[in-house]
């Protein structure tokens, strides 16, 4: 069964399928993330390499909704189709956290936002993608 | 040649072995044969002439068979061999040839075949069969010894001496100038001859060469042409390379004014270049990073992953064990519950004791209780354990997430020099800043052409170079040829030697022609000296001599004067015979057969009187009736050394020979 039903955010429409969502979105500070590491950095092909990556980076770390801050200028980017063509998306979310699993994609977005922030932070602050992907110490400057 | 000994052994008329001794001294040089009218004079003659030269030849001409020479008597006695030995000297040496002959007889009993063998030995020494003909008539040549073997009762061959033209008196001819000595003049006239043939040929083979020297000449000149041709490029070369390096050298001291900053540009350029690279390298390293992050993009996780999957296995391994001892209880409880009712042994079937029954009543208990436990509900479920554990399948991290750590490594040094790079960069182009880098660029291209074209004239001196040393090895061959040429008999040398052996040739031609002249008016002189002691009529004044050596008379008018006699003939032959004696070049025995069978007393006393003093030795064959006046006999006889007297033996078949 398919139905819409809207965000908290009037401005935001979101579709929703069995109750998760087919559009995800990123506010104003995720997507600014995202244009950052892909002209500074360029180690991400696009925008949903970033968003997949930095929702498996705030999964490693635990994170929750509550870690996230406000959203602001949240606007629909990609679709599920997008981003999880293989389901592995979803798959990684219930594995992890099965308490979400009525919802993976609902939950990929504040996982994303946040995963986002994180890998900013830390290339910003001179880590290495191989460190923040694959929890290596750099060894070499 | 001088007569030592005859020997006759069943020869002709000469039955067993007789001997006849030739041996006389100066004061006493005649041997005198007599004998009657075919008793064996001639077969005496005959037996010298056959020993020497193998034929036997009758006064007909006819060449008497072989086999017809055995003794009739010696045949008839069935024995059938002959021979004759003659011992005689020449020029000091001594010769003993013998020659022998066995007859063959037919059917019938006649002879009809034979075969001779001949011997001869000089000074002792045996010459070989091939060689004996040639050494005899190296002593007496057969041509000529009709003059010195003289059977007068033939006179054809002395008549034909006054014929001019025909074969016989050619033949004549070429005997007496066998006798003076001609032959050897000829001999020298035709060894010049052979010279100038081989001279001509010579000269044939110098044009030949002059031939080769003239195509080695033109090779030379085309090598020359081709030597002085590379010659010119090579030095053509060398003033165009001259030029080129002046060149060089003078843009070399440009650049070297302005090597800093032609330094400068050259890093320039390098470090512009490692830049594309490391930028191009960058981009590729890039990509390959970007398609690893985007396959293994669940990375950050795969640590929990891990920890999940194990504790997952752990958790499945205690839900497989779980199972395990709940089917195993329940095979037990079903057991000993059936034990139970049947109230006998389940394993041996035999009935269960009281206290059996008891404890296998506790054992059901026990057992129910743990199946109870193990029946409680567990989180997670084994359904949910395998769902989870196929899940984390999902996100194993593939091969390529290893390469992620070496490619941001690689892009990050790579990164990591860039700016020192760019700063050289930005700090040459300020350093450069009013330089004229056309100008340089210009400059450098320039040399690169210089170089380019001095490399080429370089290049062209070496094949020039090449070509003179090919054209010198060349032109080295074919003057050594040519001087091999050279070493050859010159032309003009050949036609100096041909002229002179043409010359001598003539002097030759001159000198035999004088020479025979000089000795046919020799032979002309001594015959008719001889001639004028010899004759008795005094109708012939003189002898001439023709073309032929054939002696003419002339009569007191000096008119040619054929007419003659038997006897005059015979007179004339003997004049000839003795002037070639007297004139031959190597003087030799007389042996005259019959001189005077044509004769009348006066000739034979005039003959008898001369002819003692004529020769060394003169065998002199008589008739033993030959009449001879007494005044002349006692002189003639203080000349002679032995008289044989040839007999008749027992019948007319055999005759002897004696000395008396």
């Amino acid at each position: 069964m398919v139905f819409i039903e809207k965000e908290d955010d009037p401005n935001v429409d979101i579709e929703i399928i069995d109750g998760d969502k087919t559009q995800v979105g990123l506010g104003f500070e995720a997507n600014d993330h995202i244009a950052n590491l892909e002209t500074k950095y360029e180690w991400f092909a696009n925008g949903i390499d970033c968003y997949r990556v930095a929702v498996a980076v705030a999964l490693s770390r635990n994170k929750d909704k509550s870690d996230l801050g406000t959203v602001t200028g949240k606007k629909n980017k990609y679709s599920v189709g997008s981003i999880d063509s293989d389901g592995r998306l979803r798959e990684l979310i219930i594995t992890f956290r099965p308490d979400l699993s009525d919802k993976p994609y609902y939950a990929s977005e504040w996982l994303a936002e946040i995963g986002l922030s994180i890998i900013r932070e830390e290339l910003d602050s001179g880590k290495f993608l191989s460190e923040i992907l694959m929890g290596e110490q750099k060894n070499f400057e | 040649m001088y007569l030592e000994k005859l020997t006759m052994v069943d020869f002709m008329p000469y039955t067993g072995t007789q001997e006849v001794d030739f041996t006389c001294d100066p004061d006493h040089p005649v041997i005198l044969i007599k004998g009657e009218n075919n008793r064996g004079k001639s077969s005496l003659f005959a037996a010298l002439r056959w020993c020497l030269y193998g034929k036997a030849i009758k006064r007909s001409g006819r060449v008497i068979p072989d086999f017809e020479l055995l003794n009739d008597n010696a045949f008839s006695e069935h024995r059938d061999s002959f021979e004759v030995r003659l011992e005689f000297t020449n020029n000091d040496d001594a010769y003993i040839l013998t020659r022998s002959c066995t007859v063959k007889k037919d059917a019938k009993g006649n002879r009809n075949s034979s075969s001779s063998k001949v011997y001869l030995f000089v000074n002792n020494n045996a010459v070989p069969n091939d060689d004996i003909s040639r050494y005899v008539n190296s002593v007496l040549n057969e041509s000529i010894s009709m003059f010195f073997l003289a059977d007068m009762e033939v006179l054809e061959g002395y008549e034909a001496l006054v014929e001019d033209d025909d074969e016989a008196s050619y033949q004549v001819k070429a005997a007496i100038e066998g006798i003076l000595g001609t032959p050897t003049l000829l001999a020298i006239r035709q060894s010049l001859s052979d010279i100038t043939n081989d001279t001509l040929k010579e000269i044939q083979s110098a044009r030949k060469v002059n031939k080769d020297q003239d195509q080695l000449t033109s090779d030379l000149k085309i090598q020359e042409d081709k030597r002085e041709k590379a010659k010119e490029s090579y030095d053509s070369a060398i003033t165009e390379l001259k030029s080129q390096k002046f060149q060089l050298t003078e843009l070399s001291n440009k650049l070297e004014k302005i090597t800093e900053s032609q330094q400068l540009i050259i890093r320039e350029k390098q470090l512009l270049a490692d830049v594309a690279r490391d930028h191009s390298q960058i981009d590729k390293s890039r990509k390959e990073l970007q398609i690893a992050v985007r396959e293994s993009w669940w990375a950050p996780v795969s640590k929990q992953v891990e920890e999940k999957q194990i504790q997952t296995q752990a958790a499945l391994q205690l839900a497989a064990s779980r199972e395990t001892e709940m089917s195993s209880l329940n095979y037990r409880l079903a057991s000993l519950s059936k034990s139970l009712e049947s109230n006998t042994c389940s394993q041996c079937g035999s009935i269960l004791p009281n206290d059996n029954i008891k404890s296998t009543k506790t054992e059901i208990s026990e057992i129910e209780n743990r199946i109870k436990q193990l029946s409680e509900p567990v989180s997670p479920t084994l359904e949910f354990l395998l769902a989870e554990n196929q899940r984390l399948g999902f996100f194993a991290l593939p091969r390529k997430a290893d390469s992620i750590s070496t490619l941001e490594k690689q892009i990050r040094l790579l990164l990591n020099e860039m700016p020192g790079r760019n700063q050289e960069i930005k700090e040459i182009g300020q350093k450069l800043l009013g330089i004229d880098r056309n100008e340089i660029k210009q400059l450098e291209e320039d040399r690169q052409i210089l170089n380019r074209k001095i490399g080429v004239l370089s290049q062209i001196m070496k094949t020039e170079n090449q070509k003179i040393q090919d054209a010198e090895k060349e032109i080295a061959s074919l003057t050594r040829k040519f001087s091999n040429l050279n070493s050859n008999l010159g032309q003009s040398d050949l036609n100096m030697e041909m002229a002179i052996a043409a010359d001598l040739a003539t002097v030759m031609e001159e000198t035999i022609k004088v020479f025979r002249e000089a000795m046919k008016k020799r032979v002309e002189s001594n015959a008719n000296e001889i001639f004028q002691n010899l004759r008795s009529e005094n109708v012939v004044k003189n002898l001439v001599i023709n073309e032929n050596y054939g002696l003419r008379q002339v009569d007191n008018k000096g008119n040619i004067f054929d007419h003659k006699g038997a006897g005059v003939a015979q007179v004339i032959a003997i004049s000839l015979i003795l002037a070639l004696a007297r004139s031959a070049a190597l003087p030799s025995a007389l042996v005259l057969d019959t001189p005077f069978a044509r004769l009348d007393e006066t000739h034979r006393d005039n003959i008898l009187s001369f002819i003692p003093t004529e020769s060394k030795q003169v065998v002199l064959l008589i008739q033993s009736g030959e009449k001879i006046s007494s005044k002349v006999q006692e002189k003639f006889m203080q000349k002679v050394a032995k008289e044989y007297l040839i007999s008749m033996g027992s019948n007319e078949h055999e005759s002897f020979i004696r000395r008396t």
